[in-house]
């Protein structure tokens, strides 16, 4: 690669969420260039996923920092305080909303998400929050002493770790979902069946297909109530809309970066105009890499496009961005969940599995294969832990289920003296088969 | 209700792990955390120098008070009255098993975890108590046979061998079992299971800091700070220990020239071919200085030389080895190092610095098995590819103050010499990224081959 001279040059990444800091931290390893990262939420970049664990006591702030203190330093990074109004492409400056100007070579919008909102115009109201931001998290640190009861709205990942925050420090609350069972849109329906168990078995008050359709509020506009569909009123003086996110595009209307429901970029991750870059939450790829959608707002996606970039941004033919296998994973309660390549949440015809689950335990495997030419696609494990780089080369490298399956311990990723469990899969196997 | 509910996670707090530890005055340096790391050191303090304040009988006379109360229990053991070493091996070996029950409890859905420390309680309640009781109970050597040099300092002590080689051949197997076991033994179990076999499946200490220092576990520092004075800190105690092991040595064989089958020249051969092997394992480049800076290389290597020919040239049946008076040595090293750093502050500061603050700082036996466990073990621990979030549980929890996120976030295994593979880090994380492995490296970088 041949990246020229560019000690000059002055990159800027607005937002220092894992996506920006991974784009300042890989392109510092491959160049000299000033890089200065840009934040409105905080000074020091943390473990977003992470903010749960400090309300619920297990860690303070600073140890979910994943860099120390001194490394920003160590490295030559600037960090800037302060929120951007304003992108002037022609003069490649931006503007903060307290008059100051920052100059750029190559800018990187790494903005991520915001909670989406159920249109009722609830963020308006005192004592309705997303859970998203540090601010979030101060929010409910401030309020937790006070907190009568609380209602959670939206069966995602966000809810339940609401759930486990709450019902940690002993905040009786109500969690709402739209769905039958937790997680439909998510996970194939025996999953999803396993976690909504789980969930009821932590004797927490979830209500299942409940559509929220409006709030009562006192005179000084603060929440009082949440009324559902079905006529149910519950009193709760904090309400947390935990819907899904959206990328948070919004400030960009009013300047030339092209949007739609994210920044709009090419295979390079390049916006509109060739010298903004965009990764992370907020993007939505114009051409996504096939079986790969548009718009990812995953923390491991903006690692990788964070690292992508970082080691592109100044290399004069980049290769397109390429994520690789699609891999995700989340823990709802005690109950860990790991997906590697592609499962569908619905089976059709042409798309054979095999599951497995324990009789007693939350424990499940599942295994997804073309049904034509028995090839592995993916799978998806709960209460089990997988090794990444094994099922991976099985995925790209186009193994068959039946050459998978006798070496399926391989994967495994259990601690020590665990449990196996890949002979009962094997036998389901062959007895369907025969 | 809503009190209920927090009292309920109060007194469970085992059932949910580690839920508003850093809430909780006990468990973090809070008014609670302090009274009790008082206590402690202050009953360690009364324990070692003040035992008649505890009621030991002074000069033949009977016991009284608290240590009076032990005198049925350990008449039924071993036909004497309580000793305060009694009292202590009795009360520490109760306390690993109540609190050990607890660990298995909080960790019940971890097997590695529940057959660990029934492994830690097992070799805690035969080995450094039943065992050496039922021993003295028959006029034997009472040694409990798991604590091995240098954590053992006075195993080459010369009353230790006298008593051992005037015990017959009883005598004789535990000295030769002393010995095989620091030089043979436990080289080759750390080759295939890294230095957690002996830290956190065996150890006394370890047996303590696993489970009444469990609370207690996230206070250990992980700052790159701790980790320097870490190294400043346990591998002189490591070099004090030989040296000390040396003097004593060289006394008993100078006093004794000619008694035994080792004379006093075979000794001081096998110590320069010690030395010298160090040394040479020192320059080869996958020893025990890897990673140590060019400078500082230098450093060890030309101080271990100049000590191989200082020993060499001025030792010998007149003249003690350096010139080290071997008895001031001994007592220094046995109330500073023995008593203060192991006992009081390894014990005592578990609120304050966490539970592992004697085997990550002072533990000589820690250093070796460490200083093996990073050149030529197969122990590990894993890495699961791209899955780590970053959130720092796994560095929080971590007993011996490893920054494990560093690794874990870039994909890298995680070998350190600290590391006791308690797999605790495992367990904590959310993702399931870590995992302690110690199979054949069939891994190239890390990757796996078919």
């Amino acid at each position: 690669m041949n990246y020229g001279n560019f000690l000059e040059m002055h990159i800027v990444i607005i937002g220092n969420g894992i996506s920006g800091v991974s784009v300042a931290k890989s392109l510092r390893e491959y160049s000299d260039a000033e890089i200065t990262i840009v934040s409105s939420e905080s000074i020091s970049f943390f473990s977003r996923p992470a903010l749960m664990y400090v309300f619920m006591g297990k860690m303070r702030f600073k140890d979910i920092l994943p860099f120390s203190p001194d490394y920003w330093e160590k490295n030559n990074i600037n960090r800037v305080t302060g929120l951007i109004n304003g992108i002037d492409s022609e003069k490649q400056t931006i503007s903060f909303n307290d008059g100051r100007f920052l100059h750029f070579d190559k800018l990187v919008l790494a903005l991520g998400s915001q909670p989406k909102s159920l249109g009722l115009g609830e963020f308006d109201l005192k004592g309705v929050q997303g859970f998203y931001s540090l601010q979030d998290l101060e929010k409910l640190q401030n309020l937790s002493s006070k907190l009568k009861h609380v209602s959670i709205i939206g069966g995602g990942l966000i809810g339940v770790e609401l759930a486990e925050m709450f019902l940690s420090r002993g905040i009786s609350f109500t969690f709402w979902v739209r769905e039958r069972v937790f997680g439909s849109n998510l996970l194939p329906q025996e999953e999803a069946e396993m976690v909504t168990n789980h969930l009821k078995s932590k004797n927490i008050n979830i209500k299942f297909e409940r559509e929220i359709i409006g709030f009562e509020t006192d005179e000084w506009n603060n929440v009082k109530s949440v009324e559902s569909k079905l006529g149910e009123k519950i009193e709760s003086d904090l309400v947390c809309v935990c819907i899904g996110v959206e990328p948070k595009v919004d400030w960009l209307k009013s300047t030339e970066v092209k949007t739609k429901a994210g920044v709009l970029v090419n295979a390079h991750l390049q916006t509109n105009i060739p010298s903004i870059y965009a990764v992370g939450d907020c993007v939505e790829c114009k051409n996504p890499v096939q079986g790969r959608k548009s718009i990812e707002t995953l923390w491991y996606t903006g690692k990788l496009m964070g690292e992508y970039l970082g080691k592109n941004i100044l290399n004069e033919n980049p290769p397109p961005y390429k994520p690789g296998i699609y891999f995700n994973s989340a823990k709802f309660f005690d109950l860990e969940y790991q997906i590697y390549g592609d499962v569908p949440t619905s089976f059709t015809d042409s798309i054979g599995t095999l599951f497995w689950k324990h009789p007693s335990k939350d424990k499940s495997i599942r295994l997804v294969f073309d049904a034509k030419n028995e090839v592995f696609i993916g799978c998806c494990v709960l209460g089990i832990r997988f090794r990444q780089e094994v099922c991976e080369k099985w995925i790209k490298e186009k193994w068959k289920i039946s050459e998978v399956l006798p070496i399926l311990s391989k994967a495994n990723f259990d601690a020590e003296f665990s449990v196996r469990y890949e002979r009962e899969l094997l036998d389901i196997y062959n007895n369907n088969v025969i | 209700m809503t009190n209920l509910l927090k009292w309920s996670q109060w007194l469970f707090n085992f059932d949910v792990k580690n839920e508003g530890v850093w809430f909780k005055s006990l468990s973090n340096r809070g008014i609670v955390g302090w009274i009790l790391a008082i206590f402690l050191t202050f009953g360690y303090i009364t324990l070692y120098f003040f035992p008649t304040w505890l009621g030991l009988g002074a000069k033949g006379m009977p016991n009284t008070g608290f240590i009076g109360f032990f005198d049925p229990i350990s008449l039924f053991f071993n036909g004497s009255a309580a000793s305060q070493w009694f009292v202590y091996g009795f009360l520490y070996t109760l306390i690993i098993l109540i609190m050990g029950i607890k660990f298995i409890f909080k960790y019940r859905n971890n097997n590695y975890q529940i057959i660990r420390t029934v492994s830690l309680l097992f070799f805690q309640l035969c080995f450094a108590f039943l065992i050496p009781e039922i021993l003295a109970s028959l006029n034997q050597p009472a040694m409990d046979l798991k604590n091995m040099w240098p954590l053992n300092y006075y195993f080459f002590f010369d009353w230790n061998i006298k008593k051992l080689l005037s015990s017959g051949y009883f005598g004789l197997f535990l000295m030769v079992w002393g010995i095989a076991l620091t030089f043979i033994v436990s080289p080759v179990l750390t080759y295939f299971y890294g230095k957690r076999w002996y830290c956190s499946w065996v150890c006394g200490c370890g047996g303590l800091a696993e489970t009444a220092g469990d609370p207690f576990r996230h206070l250990s520092d992980n700052s790159e700070t701790a980790w320097k004075w870490e190294r400043r800190i346990i591998y002189p105690v490591l070099f004090l220990v030989c040296l000390m092991t040396l003097t004593i040595l060289d006394s008993f064989f100078r006093k004794n020239p000619e008694t035994y089958w080792i004379t006093f020249s075979h000794f001081k051969f096998i110590i320069l071919l010690l030395l010298a092997s160090v040394i040479a394992l020192g320059i080869w480049p996958k020893g025990w200085l890897r990673g140590v800076s060019r400078f500082s290389k230098i450093g060890y290597i030309s101080l271990a030389i100049i000590l191989f020919i200082a020993i060499a040239f001025s030792w010998s049946y007149q003249k003690p080895v350096l010139l080290i008076n071997a008895l001031k040595l001994r007592t220094w090293y046995g109330f500073y190092i023995g008593a203060i750093f192991s006992g009081i502050i390894g014990v005592g500061f578990y609120p304050l610095m966490g539970s592992r603050v004697w085997c990550r700082f002072g533990c000589p036996m820690a250093a070796i098995l460490g200083i093996q466990q990073r050149i030529f073990s197969r122990f590990r621990i894993t890495v699961n590819g791209g899955q780590c979030i970053s959130c720092g549980n796994c560095s929080t929890y971590c007993e011996m103050g490893i920054d494990v996120r560093a690794y874990a976030q870039k994909g890298e295994n995680i070998v350190r010499s600290s590391c006791v593979g308690c797999g605790i880090c495992a367990d904590v994380c959310p993702r399931g990224v870590l995992k302690l492995e110690n199979g054949p490296i069939t891994l190239d970088n890390g990757k796996i081959k078919f």
